[in-house]
This record gives structure tokens, sequence and C-alpha cells, in this order.
């Protein structure tokens, strides 16, 4: 049946791309063998049932198998069950099964999978079969589930008519392309009509968006065909949605953190008027915990204004989180005993209650849907009322083809930290330095920047130039498309070598101000900065001031309707870089940093911050 | 809404209690007692249809000597089917579903020039209606406005001619998107099967006494049934019935699905959307369980009162029903079901 196939061929598409697709929130956390789950207890003598499980349920499914291993329950036969859950995100182990997991790198290989939906398993076992090996992927019962929505402060909602009158994507999309912006429901002061939305060949919410946006456009709800992609109007439609896009990203979880921070700034309107994003996350934003995640220390706060979860009439989809016990040849039939133990345990009533707490709603159809579902924190616990249709693979390919082309374009400055300190070694196994490391993964890292995008290099250090004064060199200046660019700057990136100090704060002041100064309104404007230590300029007393001088010129420059927004993306690179501070000069430009501590790391690092454009 | 049952004397829990306390489950079997497969002493293998595991379960939990495998009615079919199937090397007894599937795979393997596979069909162990479950306020607006119009529709047939229509061309909130109305996939499902049979016999008519058969089918048909096979929801996953995905993403899945009465009253009653969701009939049809040995092998005695009420506890009941002819779905043969299936597959 088409529509059933039609879900199937959503990530086939994403697989024939071999790209990073995640959940809307699971590309969120970075995968770890160790930081979650139960992978440091020792399971005795007990059959273990190792699973691989998406980020944004980690806690809670580490929670359940914790309980479910202390109980009378954790038995088959006459020997105990150790369930053991790590952390995976869901396109990275999909891509693991398909070519091979390496224990000693990724952990044990799992016996159950959670992905963040049934999808995925449809995926593997599709590639599966196109290498010519066994579908391994089992149709998995829904643990808990999560639509897309599309999250709008209150008032913006309220000002479209919502939820008196039904809104969706396509409302949305006309008033991303309204030349009136706000001024058209007679909200001037909130400016442009700014849209929200991830890379779609990251993030699952991304290519979700993508696809409603594509049947908005035709004014279709199924039967998406290529030829109707082509249409001039269509496509044209496609680029002036784009051209509303604050920036991409690799995680709905980056807008909500900024539009948080924004919004304790006073300041949440001017930001993003509506991101794509899992219905969850609009109950995290509201209770003051934007990503889902408290860090030590960290309370939740209510946003001065809280975000809407619009349910878009024309439909939309679902993530259905199941728990996919594999049919591999590692699984031995004991393992898979016990885990289907497990697979009932959760599925009981007490425990799918608990998937409440974290803001999904419960697999279990005889748990009702309660708080924090409930109409009071944003959400609709009586939508949504239909489904859009996945469409068929070889659309889905040329919707992904299509945005490479019509994605708003970027003008960005690669500014490199050249430091001595660069020069150290990154990687023990291969002698590599972290400048080596660093910049194979910014030459890698040009293929992902779309043809029209300007970038330029400009390094940084003491010492430098021909004066041998200056903090910065550009290299290669920003000005020239990417296509007829991209030789030149690897060409200058495989030059670059170690040499002295790291003016931080100076040097990213001045790319900022340049940027601004340069500021293209057509473009997503933005400064990627990549460090691998502290402010080191040689003059250690004004530091403190250079710092505040930098905060406050970003934090100046993103607020307001009639500013130039220019985000500045840090990378925290290698275990010395100043990764608190680097966090605050994002946070000032309402960006995201990066954290590449482990410098191995930098190349799936590089891309990630890439998707930002 | 439809509820016959509502009028008509049912007399529940008889009908299988005295069948099995009158031995039926030994029907074509050689032993009694403890169980009697092909290698003779030992535990009794059953291979139930997917719909009657809580029953087959129950009978495991009263007697020891019971095993079993829960399968597909299809899946079991196929096996069954295959050249390599051998009933002397069978690993399992007997087979516990619903009917027409037994004849079927008699059929099928006539119709591949093999021998037959099954033993003696047992007589109807117990019986459940076929339903409709829905979105309350769907289903009225689509039964109440489109189907009962004059002249009334029957439900399967009105569903088919509007499925996957928009919901506001048929008086609905656009909203609700499509018509999405279905079953379990009749290939592999005792109950789709039915439910395609139930359908097919209100397409053409075949109420009270008419009849239809594969002469019958023609493009029209064939576009009727596409449009039913191409109304599914778009979900995450297919897994579970069409009515566990109801369950389980509400309004945003189907707007009517079929399953078997007792299956429907289970599953809805409890549940979260319980108040939002009526059970409803179309034609009247009954879904029959039958137990049939492999050849060769036996069934244990299942005459005891701990089986019985173990089957009883799990649902089954056996009803009798006074239903207005005019309403009833006219007897379908093994033969049409198979073309059903066919056509069904090309459709889908």
């Amino acid at each position: 049946m088409t529509t059933r196939f039609g879900a199937v061929a959503l990530c086939v598409v994403l697989a024939a791309g071999a790209v990073a697709c995640s959940s809307a929130d699971d590309a969120a956390t970075p995968d770890t063998v160790d930081a979650d789950g139960l992978l440091g207890q020792d399971p005795g003598d007990c059959i273990v049932v190792d699973m691989a499980v998406s980020p944004e349920k980690i806690d809670l499914m580490t929670d359940l198998a914790q309980t479910f291993n202390d109980s009378d329950e954790a038995t088959s036969g006459d020997e105990c069950i150790f369930v053991r859950p790590q952390r995976k995100s869901s396109g990275a182990s999909e891509q693991l099964l398909r070519d091979g997991w390496d224990e000693a790198v990724e952990g044990p290989l799992p016996v159950v999978w959670s992905p963040a939906s049934s999808a995925w398993g449809a995926v593997l076992n599709q590639q599966l079969t196109d290498q010519g090996d066994e579908p391994i992927a089992t149709e998995g019962e829904p643990f808990m589930l999560t639509p897309l929505v599309i999250a709008m402060p209150e008032p913006m909602a309220e000002a479209l008519g919502y939820p008196q009158e039904p809104v969706g994507w396509a409302d949305i999309l006309r008033l991303s392309r309204g030349p009136e912006g706000w001024a058209a429901f007679d909200h001037p002061e909130w400016g442009p009509f700014l849209l929200g939305k991830t890379n779609p060949n990251f993030s699952t919410s991304g290519l979700s968006a993508l696809i409603a946006q594509a049947y908005a456009n035709t004014g279709k709800t199924e039967g998406l065909t290529v030829e109707d992609l082509d249409q001039p109007q269509v496509e044209q439609a496609a680029r002036d949605v784009e051209s509303a896009v604050v920036h991409y990203g690799d995680t709905t979880l980056t807008f909500l953190n900024n539009m948080y921070r924004a919004d304790q700034r006073g300041n949440s309107l001017t930001y993003a008027s509506a991101v794509a994003v899992e219905e969850k996350s609009v109950i995290d934003y509201n209770a003051g915990n934007p990503d889902g995640v408290l860090d030590p220390g960290e309370e939740p706060r209510p946003p001065r204004v809280p975000l809407v979860a619009i349910y878009p009439e024309e439909g939309t989809l679902y993530s259905d989180n199941p728990l996919i016990t594999l049919d591999a040849e590692w699984v031995t039939e004991q393992e898979r005993d016990a885990a289907a133990v497990f697979v009932d345990f959760v599925q009981q009533p007490e425990n799918q209650e608990r998937v409440l707490e974290f803001g999904f709603r419960p697999g279990n159809p005889d748990v009702a849907i309660s708080e924090p579902i409930v109409t009071g924190n944003g959400v609709d616990p009586d939508q949504p009322q239909t489904l859009l249709e996945v469409p068929e693979p070889e659309v889905m390919v040329a919707l992904l083809d299509n945005w490479d082309e019509q994605r708003k374009g970027a003008r960005v400055v690669l500014l490199m930290d050249v430091s001595g300190s660069m020069g150290d070694i990154g990687d023990p196994d291969t002698g590599e330095t972290k400048l080596d490391l660093a910049k194979r993964a910014a030459i890698d890292a040009l293929d992902d920047f779309a043809a029209q995008d300007i970038v330029g290099l400009r390094i940084f250090s003491t010492d430098l130039g021909p004066s041998g004064t200056a903090e910065f060199v550009d290299v290669v200046p920003v000005g020239r498309r990417m296509t007829d660019n991209r030789e030149a700057l690897a060409t200058a990136i495989r030059a670059l070598a170690p040499t002295n100090a790291t003016p931080l704060y100076s040097a990213t002041q001045a790319a900022y101000e340049d940027a601004v100064a340069a500021f293209d309104e057509e473009r997503i404007n933005a400064v990627v900065l990549l460090s691998d230590g502290v402010n080191d300029d040689g003059e250690t007393g004004d530091d403190d001031e250079q710092l505040d001088s930098l905060l406050a010129a970003l934090e100046a420059g993103g607020e307001g309707r009639l500013t130039q927004p220019v985000r500045v993306f840090p990378i925290a690179y290698g275990e010395d870089a100043d990764l608190s501070t680097l966090r605050r000069i994002a946070e000032a430009s309402t960006a995201a940093v990066y954290d590449a501590s482990d410098p191995t790391s930098i190349d799936k690092v590089f891309a990630a911050v890439v998707s930002n454009f | 809404m439809r509820r016959l049952l509502a009028v008509v004397g049912a007399v529940a829990m008889i009908g299988a209690a005295v069948l099995v306390r009158d031995g039926v489950l030994d029907g074509g079997g050689s032993g009694g007692g403890g169980g009697s497969g092909a290698g003779g002493d030992g535990p009794t293998r059953l291979i139930c249809a997917t719909e009657l595991a809580d029953a087959c379960q129950a009978l495991a939990d009263e007697d020891g000597d019971v095993t079993f495998d829960v399968q597909p009615a299809g899946d079991t079919a196929e096996l069954l089917t295959e050249a390599a199937f051998d009933p002397a090397d069978a690993d399992f007894d007997a087979w516990l579903t619903l009917q027409p599937w037994p004849a079927l795979v008699e059929l099928r393997r006539e119709l591949a020039q093999r021998g037959p596979a099954l033993g003696e069909t047992s007589d109807v162990l117990a019986t459940s209606p076929l339903d409709v479950i829905g979105p309350t306020e769907r289903l009225d607006t689509l039964v109440g406005t489109v189907c009962d119009a004059e002249p009334e529709t029957p439900v399967w047939r009105c569903f088919g001619d509007n499925a996957g229509a928009d919901w506001d061309d048929v008086g609905g909130e656009s909203g609700w998107g499509r018509v999405e109305v279905g079953f379990a996939d009749p290939t592999e499902s005792a109950t789709g099967l039915l439910i395609l049979g139930q359908a097919s016999a209100e397409y053409f008519g075949a109420l009270g006494g008419e009849s239809f058969a594969r002469n019958d089918f023609d493009a029209a048909f064939s576009s009727w049934l596409r449009a039913i096979a191409d109304s599914s929801p778009n979900l995450p996953s297919t897994a579970g019935t069409p009515l566990s995905q109801l369950l389980q993403y509400g309004l945003a899945s189907w707007d009517a699905v079929g399953d078997l009465d007792w299956t429907a009253d289970a599953r809805v009653q409890g549940s979260r959307d319980e108040d939002s969701l009526t059970v409803t009939y179309s034609s009247f049809m009954l879904a029959e369980v039958v137990a049939v040995p492999v050849r060769g092998h036996g069934l244990p005695d299942l005459s005891g009162g701990g089986p019985r009420n173990a089957l009883l506890d799990a649902g089954f009941t056996n009803p009798t029903y006074d239903i207005e002819p005019s309403r009833s779905v006219s007897p379908i043969n093994p033969g049409l079901y198979q073309a059903l299936l066919e056509e069904w597959e090309l459709a889908s």
C-alpha cells in the first residue's frame, strides 16, 4: 500500500543521500559509550539485554531499566535479566548496524534498538537488503509517541487567530513569503516573519518540515510528484520560504535554546516566529527547560512568552520510538526471550505513565494522555487530526536535491585559530596534530556548503601578516560563491601552520564587526570560530574588558527588529579550549556552541556546524 | 448507531462450552489424554491464529501438556501449502484458527496438485460478529450523513465509495484530512480476510441470500478495493492491527476499522479514547473459530472444566443471533475468498 511504503521511503532516500538523519532532538547530544545508561554496572551472571537508545529518551529508558533490573520481573526461566541501555542517535546506530558495529569503539552490540521512529527500521532493512544482507529489524511496538508541530510564541499564534482559526503549513509559508511580515497582522513591531527550520540532511524534523512545505506549495496533501516540484511557481515558492529562515542547524534544540535566551532578555518575538519541532519540545520549553535536559545547578524557569503547538490543518508526522528486538546473528534466543520480558515491562501502565513525565504520549493506549500533555502547556491532546503522506523515494530525492539549490544562501567567515598549541598532537594513534585534523575536517566540510554560499577564510594568532603585527589575516576573502572558491579555500586551508598566541576576543570582535559591515540580508550571515585555547594576546590586563566589549556588541547586534543578525558559531576544539567563554559568545549572538573537546571528533562537529547554513 | 446486537437475543457463552464438553477438539485426531503429536506421546503443539493468542495462552495455562506458537493465519497457511510441507514431519499438531483458512489451505494444495495437509476441521467452537470501530464524530458524519442517505448503503460499501475522499467533501471538517478506512491485511490476518469478504459482499449486494462470484469482478470493483487499500493512514509503523493503531494514534490514524466483536470490546473498553469511540456494525457476518489437526496428528481431550473455562475466560462466546435476513452476508466459499485475495493483492 503506497501510503505505508511512504514511511519507509522517507528514510530510504536519506540513506541514498548518505546523510546523518536524526530525530528532531536525537542529534542534540553526542553519542557516548558510557555517558549514560548502565554500561558501567556489573550485570553479574544475568542475561544481558543491551539496548541502543536514541538520546531524547535515554534518561527515561535507563530509569526503567534500573527499575526492571531491581524487580522480580527481571527473570527468564531460571535466570535473571539485566537490561543495559546506551545512548545512540537514530541515524548513527542505523549506520553502525548497516556497516558494522565495532564494539571496542561503540559499546556492546544491541539486542534491542530503539530509534526515534520505526522508519529507521525500514531504512536499515532496505539498506541491508540492497547490499545483499538479511534484514534484521523486526517490527517494534511503539514505546511512546510525539507528533511534529509548528511551535509559535503565543501572541503570534493568537494574532493568526489560533486556536479558533485552524492554521496550516500553507498559512505559515504564505506569511513567511509575504513582504509585509507581521505588519499584515497589525504587529509591525514584530518585524518580518522568521522561520526556524533544521537542516533536512541532518534532522528528521527538518525533513518533515520540508515535506510539509512541499505539500503546501503545491496545494496537495498526498500524491506529491517530481513534476509537481519542478513547476516554476512551486520552485519559486520554495525559495521564498527559505529566504525567511533564520538559520538551519542539526537540531531543533538550538532554536529552542536560543529562543529561550532571547525570551529571558525580553526578545523572544524577534528571534523566530515559528519553528518545526516535536510536541514534547514545546512542553519542555514552556516548563523552562528548552533542551529537555537540566544541567547541574540549572532550574526550570518558565519563559515570559510561552510557545503554542500548532497542529497543521493539512496534517503532520509522528515519531513512535519503537523497541525493536533485532533478528541478528549476535542475538541469542535467550536474549530475545529476555528482551520480550522487558518490552512487556515497559508497556505496563505504571511504566507508561513515566513516559508522560518526559512529555511523550504513551504507546499503550490504555494509559490516558494527561499532564503534561494538556492545553495549559501549549499542546492539545486531541490533536493531530490527520497525518501527511510521506512521498515516494524519487520525490524525496528530488526534494532534497532541490533544497540544496533553494535553501537560503550563507555568507560565512571561517575564523580559525592557528596559535602554536594547534600544533599539539590531536590523535595519538596517528600522530596528527590538532591543526592537521582541523584542516582535514574543514576541507571536507566545504562540500557541505551550498554552491551559492559565500565563504571566506580568516586566520588568527599574533604577529601575523607582512608587518608581523597583525592578529588576523584574510587568507581567502569573503566574496566569491563557493562554486568558484572551493579549491582556493581548500588550498589555503592545507597551507595553514601553527604560529603564536590566541587573541580570541579581539579577533572574534573584528570578524563579527566586519561581517556586520558587509551584512547581506538575502543570506544567513555568520562567523564560524574554531579555537583551541583561552584568550591570550600577551596582555592579560584587558581580557575582561575585551570580553565584555565583544559580548555587548554581539548582544546588541541580535536584538531589535531592524538589526543585522550575524551569528557566531564557536567550536571549542581540544580539551584546553575555553568552552564556557565560547558558549557565552554563542549565546550572545543567539547561535550555538559546538564541543569538539575530543579532537578526533572535529570532522563530525564541523559537519554539524555547517548544517546551520 | 447500528448496534444490531442491542436488538437481538444473544445467548452468550453456551455454545463453546457445549462443544468443548462434547470433545469436538478431538476431531480428526487419534489421541486423547495428554496429547499425541506425530511422534506419539508428549505435549500437544498448537499454532494459534494471532486473534486467538489469549485463548491459547489460557489453554496452555490450564493444561501443562499444551504448548503453542502464535502466528498470523496467512503465515500458517503459507507454511501448510508449501510443497516441502510433510504432515508426518510437522512440528505442530493442530491449528486453532478462523474459517475459512483450513479449507483455503486445502484448496491451494489441490490447485498445486498436492495432497491434503490437514485432518477434519472441528465444528465451530465459538463465534464473534464483525464490528466497525471509529471516532464517534467521524462515524456519525460518514454513516449518518452519507451512508444512511436514501437508499441506505451498507457501511463497508459506503466506506469504500468514500475511501480517500477529503472529509470536507463528505460533510466532515477539512482538518480531518481524508477518509481513512480499513482492516488488517487479509493475506495475513484471519479477521482481515473475513472483512474483505464482508465488504465485497456488500459491494455486490450479496446479502440476504443473494450471491456473488469471481465473474462479477470488474474494473470498478478493483478501483473500489484500491480506494480502501490506499486509504490507510501514514503511520510511522505498520505494527499492530488497524484497531491497535486507532487506539494508539487516535484521530490522526483511522476513521473506521473492522475487527472482531470480542477483540473490539476488550480493547476499546478501558482505552484512553473509549468515550470518543463508537463500536458499530455493518452487514452481519460471524467469524467462526475452529480447530484442525495436521493430518495424522492428534489433539488432547479438552473436555475438562479447566480448559473449557479457559476458553470462555479468553473471550470465546457462542451466542445465537436473530438477525434480519436481508442484512446477513451470504456464505462465501473458499474459492471466492481465494479470488478476493488475488484481487486484493492486485489492488494494494
